[in-house]
């Protein structure tokens, strides 16, 4: 059986994809990131490795995500990719005639406009994280609920409370405001992702041409009242596709497909094995000028596989010296 | 007098030639650091804009050295950079530096006539037109870096040969050793080995002087635009400021004239800073550019403006903008400069398999 690899290790969750020579989706996987890009990769690897038979041939890998380069380094990728192009080869390849691409994540959220099949116009949130999954996770860590609870209650809302989401810093103090007015928490929560909503379209999605269909993906999207408030803000039909949250991953898996069938050299893939081996990482401040960067570096049985992290190149071009 | 002078991109080369000739003390601070950045964002009200900080990180470590006048080039307004030479002066006394800050208030000649000490205008003639010789030079180099970083074999290359060539033109004496050393590195950087194909594309740079100039504040956007094979295009220069050919000024020949002209169905007048500039090049460059990267300083008041402006001209290519503070991280701005580049690339194919 072969099987192309996409492996995305987010700010805060890392997924692993594989693709079949059909491409089809054969198997997923789905880990919080923890703060150990490197261990949940191993970890995601394994999991991947139990999924599939035996007699699997690994033909292809490509990372992304904000690690995707030092995952690049450790699995051995044959492509690595940034976010937008892979969620929107992936949205692309269930939903051909997909316009805008609304991708929520941990600390990141984008817009991808795509017109006729390309992507004419993207936006990133800039210098705000607020609208994001980590300010979900947090908010509905102090109302004491889990996060499926949380998107749950929101879909019982009858009125609507209006929070100000302009700054997480702010919203937090309105939400315990409204709480202490004596709201319904449920109306308090789905105010939250109203809020949210509107951030997100006047923040990321300034200036942008939505127009449906309409595709919403990232760990966001498995919450309920994201979904409804969008629906309602935009007045169109939201989709949500079945494994929205390992988009990503798909998207590179595909990507390293299409790399493999272009300019065959066989995959640079090194093996399940690194799953059980000791990746070691450091950093040092680098001394030749003022600058004083920091540079990180990743090394194997002492043997420094790479370095990143300097303003000039005086490291990253020579990591074995 | 001794004259302290701030960094900004090639800047100092200029500088250096002019001060030799006419025997102005230069003291020459070394270039712009984290040191720099930490100095002046500690120094600084923490709204004002990003250059602000890095020039009084600058003009910290000029006084430091020994310096005794300050310059702050520039026109005085109408954004708040208008303000700047002022601010700057009250946070530096307030710090307890003696300085003299000399600024274009009282006119250009009264400007160049005191940090002249009384050369006689003839001498001053001379002094600039030799500078201008190396600017150029500098400009011609930085045009070829440009193309040659886009298709290089080995990356990183053209830009340590670009790097000798500055080093090599503002240590020439003489008109002879300018045209040495614009040869040399000329040659040095033809004979690089290139790959043929994709055919790159071409970017254009725009947005605020300060950050479109200077590669420390950009994070190096010229060489990581290379890197992804991609052949800079930028018309915001130093040799653009100080052209002073007066018929290319009467004829409204200067990129500034015609993008204002362009400009004017979406923005009538001049907004402060280069607002009304960069709003131009997006419609002056419809063809000819493949995209527009947009750089802005965080609180830029002409670049907010133009970035708002920008998205309703439908002519023009795509464009991407990236906003800098002290807290840019460059991690941040490689992927969004990776999407946009694969954006572009993927358009352009398209186009090109539509006509065929």
């Amino acid at each position: 059986m072969k099987v192309y690899l996409g492996v995305d290790v987010g700010s805060v969750t890392t997924k692993i994809a594989g693709l079949d020579e059909n491409d089809e989706l054969v198997t997923h996987t789905y880990l919080p990131t923890q703060g150990k890009p490197i261990e949940m990769t191993q970890l995601g690897l394994k999991q991947i490795k139990q999924q599939l038979p035996e007699d699997v041939d690994i033909c292809g890998v490509a990372t992304t995500g904000s690690a995707r380069y030092l995952a690049g380094v450790i699995i051995g990728a044959d492509l690595v990719k940034n976010e937008i192009t892979s969620h929107a080869v992936a949205t692309l390849q269930y939903t051909p005639q997909v316009q805008t691409i609304i991708e929520i994540g941990g600390q990141d959220s984008k817009i991808i406009i795509i017109r006729d099949g390309i992507i004419t116009d993207f936006g990133m949130n800039t210098v705000c994280a607020a609208g994001t999954g980590s300010f979900l996770d947090h908010q509905a860590a102090r109302l004491d609920m889990n996060i499926e609870e949380f998107s749950q209650r929101a879909l019982d809302s009858s009125t609507s409370v209006r929070i100000a989401g302009r700054c997480t810093v702010f919203a937090e103090s309105d939400m315990i405001h409204k709480q202490q007015m004596g709201h319904r928490i449920e109306d308090i929560v789905y105010g939250l992702c109203q809020a949210l909503v509107r951030n997100y379209l006047n923040n990321v999605g300034l200036g942008k041409d939505i127009k449906p269909p309409i595709v919403f993906q990232g760990g966001v999207a498995f919450n309920q009242g994201i979904v409804k408030a969008l629906q309602e803000e935009l007045d169109a039909e939201i989709i949500v596709l079945p494994h929205h949250e390992v988009m990503g991953a798909i998207g590179v898996a595909l990507l390293a497909h299409e790399e493999m069938v272009n300019n065959n050299n066989g995959s640079k893939f090194r093996g399940f094995g690194i799953s059980e081996v000791k990746y070691h990482t450091s950093s040092f401040e680098c001394k030749a000028c003022p600058n004083q960067c920091e540079i990180a570096q990743l090394s194997l049985d002492g043997q420094v596989l790479a370095r990143w992290g300097g303003r000039c190149d005086r490291w990253e071009r020579s990591p074995s010296s | 007098m001794r004259l302290g002078l701030t960094h900004m991109g090639n800047i100092d080369v200029v500088a250096k030639a002019i001060a030799n000739k006419l025997g102005i003390d230069l003291v020459m601070t070394p270039s712009a650091s984290r040191r720099t950045l930490d100095l002046g964002v500690k120094y600084s009200p923490e709204t004002v804009c990003f250059p602000f900080k890095l020039q009084l990180g600058n003009m910290i470590e000029a006084l430091e050295l020994g310096a005794d006048t300050l310059v702050m080039p520039g026109d005085l307004g109408p954004c708040r950079m208008g303000y700047y030479h002022k601010v700057l002066e009250q946070i530096l006394r307030e710090l307890g530096y003696k300085f003299q800050m000399v600024t274009q208030k009282r006119g250009i000649i009264h400007m160049v006539k005191y940090l002249t000490n009384g050369a006689s205008l003839g001498k001053i003639i001379t002094a600039a037109h030799f500078a201008l010789a190396k600017l150029k030079t500098l400009e011609e180099l930085e045009r070829v870096v440009y193309e040659i970083r886009a298709i290089e074999q080995d990356k990183g290359e053209a830009t340590r040969i670009y790097r000798e060539g500055i080093k090599a033109i503002d240590n020439a004496p003489d008109y002879r050793a300018i045209g040495q050393a614009k040869r040399e590195y000329l040659q040095k950087l033809m004979r690089l080995p290139t790959i043929t194909s994709p055919a790159p594309l071409k970017v254009g740079v725009t947005g605020e002087f300060f950050v479109v100039i200077d590669p420390f504040t950009n994070l190096d956007i010229e060489i990581e635009l290379g890197k992804l094979g991609v052949e800079v295009r930028r018309h915001i220069s130093i040799g653009e400021w100080v052209r002073l050919n007066p018929f290319v000024y009467a004829l409204g020949l200067r990129e500034k004239d015609k993008s204002h002209k362009a400009a004017t169905p979406y923005l009538s007048r001049f907004v402060g800073g280069d607002g009304w500039q960069s709003v131009g090049e997006k419609i002056l460059h419809a063809r000819d550019w493949d995209g527009i990267v947009h750089l802005e300083p965080f609180g830029c008041l002409p670049e907010v403006m133009a970035r708002n402006i920008m998205p309703s001209i439908k002519e023009g290519p795509p464009v991407l903008n990236i906003i800098y503070d002290e807290h840019t991280g460059k991690a941040g701005i490689i992927t969004r400069l990776e999407a946009f580049v694969d954006m572009l690339h993927r358009k352009k194919r398209r186009q090109v398999a539509l006509c065929v």
